[in-house]
């Protein structure tokens, strides 16, 4: 069982493939929780629990357009995650008040060991790596 | 501690012991998510994990042994899956039973999910697509653990 080598330059092949198994199960995961969170106690937390649902949105956009080779939209998706992380990442540490419940980019990602800080990282790179200008043609 | 698969709490008791334990104490007795299950889905979840890497490592595309490690792994999920929503339906309370539900349901799906993307996958990074699945199980599986241990009284 030899390796197949892929030269299309899809967003979902070889090591892309990873990423997107990655992206799913943070997808599931933020999802999940956000899902709880805003069926069960919406009023305690508003403002963690819409961003926990926007961290869902946003993982599963990404997944979905690295897994169907959307570049546009995983750029996008990936650029709004490292952007989300970081910046609810500082807040919840300099405004622990504002972030009484854990989001998943809470402390960026401290609760989920750091992989959503290093995703959009990875994911952004993949990207570069995958632009069409290097891509071998179709 | 005796289990059995399925059987609902009431059910799950050795035959020696005295039957004047009410029904729902007795299932605190027997945790739905059973240590028994815990520890195997722990196991096959690394040896799966393993499994995974070592075929990319080897940069070999998953085999027979992968699939049939997955299997076994959802099999051991859906009866643990069977196991606390029967105890659950039976009169136990958590503290937090729909992030339990949640996960309960999130770990069933990943096997499936994983074998499925990693067979469509034929290159060597098909098993650490299944590697990373398996990881996430043998995690959320301890996860399940602390919210189950988290009674709501």
């Amino acid at each position: 069982m030899a390796e197949v080598e892929r030269a299309d330059g899809a967003t979902a092949g070889g090591p892309g493939r990873v990423l997107v198994a990655v992206y799913g199960v943070f997808a599931l995961a933020a999802g999940a929780r956000a899902a709880v969170q805003l069926a069960t106690r919406f009023d305690e937390a508003p403002v963690a629990y819409l961003l926990s649902a926007l961290a869902a949105v946003v993982y599963v956009v990404a997944t979905v357009a690295l897994a169907r080779g959307g570049r546009r939209t995983a750029l996008v998706a990936c650029s709004v995650e490292l952007a989300g992380v970081l910046v609810v990442g500082t807040l919840s540490l300099l405004d622990p008040a504002a972030f009484p419940d854990e989001t998943v980019w809470s402390a960026y990602g401290r609760g989920y060991l750091f992989i959503p800080l290093v995703l959009p990282v990875l994911g952004l790179l993949w990207l570069r790596r995958q632009a069409p200008a290097r891509a071998v043609p179709r | 501690m005796v289990f059995g698969p399925g059987q609902g709490g009431a059910r799950v008791v050795s035959p020696t012991r005295e039957d004047d334990i009410r029904v729902h104490r007795r299932s605190r007795e027997v945790p739905p998510v059973n240590p028994v299950l815990v520890g195997a889905v722990t196991v096959v979840a690394a040896a799966v994990a393993l499994a995974g890497l070592a075929s990319t490592a080897a940069r070999r595309r998953i085999g027979l042994l992968h699939l049939w490690g997955t299997a076994v792994l959802e099999l051991l999920l859906l009866v643990q899956a069977v196991l606390a929503i029967a105890l659950l339906v039976g009169g136990e309370r958590l503290a937090d039973t729909p992030t339990f539900l949640g996960y309960l349901g999130g770990i069933v799906l990943l096997p499936v999910a994983g074998g499925l993307w990693a067979r469509s996958e034929p290159t060597r990074w098909a098993g650490t697509v299944l590697a990373v699945a398996a990881g996430a199980v043998g995690v959320m599986i301890w996860r399940l653990v602390q919210l189950w241990e988290a009674t709501g009284g």
